[in-house]
């Protein structure tokens, strides 16, 4: 028969994790849950005012263009990502000279700090003294306002995006690239296929799960837009790089209107999980 | 042996978790400052300087209880720090740098000091603060939570050396004679189709407190020293607002102000006539134009129209408050008395070049020998009685996020009319006091 210390010690032995579980992740979102339905300025005590933030949202003119924006971010920035990504990883796939300085490169923006690479891109993008305006400007074209014309700031933020996260998916693909059997390629190039033909009818299904994953984390990526918009923009011109996590902060921590940002979090949530679940079916469709 | 290694692993199991939970438990008590004051300080090194100095000075006096000073944590904001703080119950007994903004918030949630209640506080009062500014501080509810402390007021920076090669012999006073100085200032030098050199540069970024150094400033000079609120009701939907955003519309929309977020600081690279700025920035010119700094001037904002009246200005104040997590009320607010009096005040200019809120200042001849060794502060200091802080409103930062972003549609991009903009203002502002007020009795 165990003592009783022997029979306890799994439970010791799981507590750490669990007490961490509790305290940062089931604590914040039962507490940001209760938030929904008070209001909060973390000075006075909660008030219970039952389901009026979700209505209030309903109301709010700036969620529904925070929302718009996101989503118009997420429309440039899944397909531009993916597939950079995806001619990045065929391209370093092939036997070619440097190939690991070149994976080593496109993966050093991802570990960057992105405050760091955020100001380094608005000089870029500086409408005066910008070094892509001097370029436009020597080929004879006119400058462009890249982060002060509102029709052209958020998809200036969606290629900056794309530049920093691209290098974390070339190196996902590119496993799943090399995990495919060379004996597939053989056997289609016996039967005549073509290069474009291997590649639609033979890389694209044998990377299904990667691909699926990528998009998958793009997408939660992209929800979650905040420092670009932050650093670089402000949420402006004209509100049109206002990302729902750049709102969600503003809420809670310049109005102190805790009650309602738990309410847009949570909101959130919900609208990423049924984009996710959207994109899930329709991969698994198409790829079955 | 097995039962053996098995105990000996929970034991330590159970060793290690009550470990940690010790460390836990550390972390977030808060060790008792037993006989002393804490105090907090802006993060500014001028500040730090100062402040230090006459913590070191109130702590050689050994039967004055002593003070442990710090600057402010790290934060985005003071204001977040601060309300974290409240929040964990970790206010330090005096803070020195606070923004009158948010004194409502505090005073509603019974977080701060009337320092009105000391009894000697009327005549601390009195014979330091100038009359004109004595309500600006008061709370609806007639106490002060706040001793005024410092201002700097926002004034009209202009490149004397720009203004001379134009040939323009007198500044500006209306918004007409500042737009009519623009064929001469606003120049394409390098021929490519494009200004590179503007009149005035207002920061373009939709954050709510740029609306300081633009909108609510000129709005102030337009108005005459009022603010956004009268007897309790918002109150832009007025002329002067739509002077301000008419005469911004029409510098953006004619490429006078420039529509970009520079990297650079134009005003110092010779590409811009003028600047709205405080006294902070004359130490800033003197660093980076060490040769010819003084071709640079102050001067008063442009108005509506001409007007012999004095011209008003944000001053931006910030002011010492003694939050009441305090055990010590009295030996605080001694110690606020003696960091504000005379001789510390002089200190105050000596290290920090920001102006004391303190009348008579350019009369006194404690202070006389300073204005002579930095004449370029004169006008900052003869600009105090005219300066105008916020509105006392729980609500202000939401209230200037509104502003901002009717000020980026209607001034800055034109997208909707100068009229429509302020009408918008007038309506969003309004319907957000009126929404609250109701949410505050209907849950009450």
């Amino acid at each position: 028969m165990r003592s009783k210390g022997g029979q306890l010690a799994p439970y010791g032995m799981v507590a750490p994790y669990l007490a961490h579980f509790a305290l940062i992740t089931a604590f914040p979102v039962v507490f940001s849950l209760v938030l929904t339905f008070h209001r909060w300025n973390l000075l006075s005590p909660m008030q219970w005012i039952g389901t009026k933030n979700f209505s209030a949202v309903a109301a709010d003119p700036l969620f529904w263009k925070a929302l718009g924006n996101t989503l118009r971010f997420l429309a440039i920035h899944i397909p531009l990502q993916v597939g950079v990504a995806l001619v990045l990883a065929v391209a370093l796939n092939q036997r070619i000279q440097a190939r690991g300085f070149f994976r080593a490169a496109y993966f050093l923006p991802v570990v960057v700090s992105g405050v760091v690479v955020t100001i380094l891109w608005k000089q870029l993008y500086a409408t005066e003294t910008g070094t892509l305006n001097a370029i436009l400007l020597a080929l004879g074209l006119d400058r462009v306002e890249w982060l002060t014309d509102p029709r052209i700031a958020m998809p200036a933020i969606a290629v900056m995006a794309t530049w920093k996260n691209v290098g974390l998916y070339v190196i996902l693909l590119l496993s799943g690239l090399q995990s495919i059997p060379r004996q597939l390629y053989e056997a289609a190039v016996l039967d005549g296929a073509g290069k474009v033909s291997q590649f639609f009818n033979i890389t694209i299904p044998m990377l299904n799960p990667i691909l699926l994953s990528v998009i998958i984390l793009s997408t939660i990526n992209g929800f979650s837009l905040f420092i670009e918009p932050y650093v670089m923009t402000g949420g402006g011109p004209l509100n049109s790089t206002l990302s729902m996590n750049l709102y969600i902060y503003r809420q809670g921590f310049a109005f102190y209107k805790m009650g309602y940002a738990a309410t847009l979090g949570f909101i959130l949530a919900g609208i990423v999980f049924v984009v996710v679940m959207i994109e899930r079916r329709v991969i698994e469709q198409e790829y079955p | 042996m097995p039962v053996i290694a098995l105990q000996t692993v929970a034991h330590r199991a159970w060793g290690g978790l009550a470990v940690s939970i010790l460390f836990v438990l550390i972390g977030c008590s808060r060790p008792a400052p037993e006989n002393q004051l804490t105090l907090w300080s802006s993060t500014n090194s001028f500040e730090i300087a100062f402040t230090r100095h006459i913590v070191m000075e109130w702590n050689s006096d050994t039967t004055r209880l002593p003070i442990k000073f710090q600057p402010i944590p790290a934060g985005q904001s003071s204001e977040e720090v601060i309300l974290a703080a409240i929040v964990g119950r970790t206010t330090p007994d005096i803070y020195t740098n606070i923004w009158p903004g948010v004194i409502e918030q505090y005073r509603e949630a019974g977080v701060v000091v009337a320092l009105s209640e000391f009894a000697d506080f009327d005549s601390v009062y009195a014979s330091r603060v100038p009359p004109p500014l004595w309500e600006e501080f008061t709370s609806p509810d007639g106490k002060v939570y706040q001793m005024p402390w410092k201002a700097n007021p926002l004034m009209l920076f202009y490149n004397g050396a720009l203004l001379r090669e134009a040939g323009v012999e007198k500044l500006p006073g209306t918004y007409a004679e500042f737009l009519a100085l623009a064929p001469k200032l606003v120049i394409d030098k390098n021929g490519d189709g494009h200004y590179d050199q503007w009149l005035l540069d207002p920061n373009i970024l939709p954050e709510w407190w740029q609306r300081f150094f633009d909108f609510y400033t000129f709005f102030i000079a337009a108005t005459g020293g009022d603010t956004m609120f009268r007897d309790g009701e918002v109150y832009l939907d007025r002329p002067e607002t739509l002077e301000v955003l008419s005469f911004f519309s029409e510098a953006y929309e004619k490429g006078y102000f420039p529509r970009s977020i520079f990297q650079e600081d134009i005003f110092i690279a010779n590409k811009l006539a003028f600047h709205v700025s405080g006294p902070w920035l004359l130490p800033h010119l003197r660093r980076f134009r060490p040769d010819d700094y003084q071709v640079f001037g102050v001067t008063t904002l442009p108005r509506p129209a001409a007007n012999d009246g004095p011209v008003y200005t944000y001053g931006d104040p910030k002011n010492v408050v003694i939050f009441s997590t305090t055990r010590y009320p009295d030996q605080a607010w001694e110690f606020v008395k003696f960091m504000t009096n005379r001789a510390n005040d002089l200190k105050l200019l000596e290290m920090t070049d920001q102006l004391p809120l303190r009348d008579g200042l350019r009369n006194d001849d404690l202070f006389r020998p300073y204005f002579d060794a930095k004449p370029d502060m004169r006008i900052f200091a003869d600009q105090i009685p005219y300066i105008v802080s916020t509105d006392h409103s729980i609500y202000l930062q939401e209230i200037f996020d509104i502003i901002s972003q009717e000020f980026d549609a209607a001034s800055i991009h034109n997208a909707k009319s100068p009229q429509e903009g302020m009408a918008d203002m007038q309506r969003r502002i309004s319907a957000l006091v009126e929404r609250e007020k109701y949410s505050s009795r209907e849950d009450n």
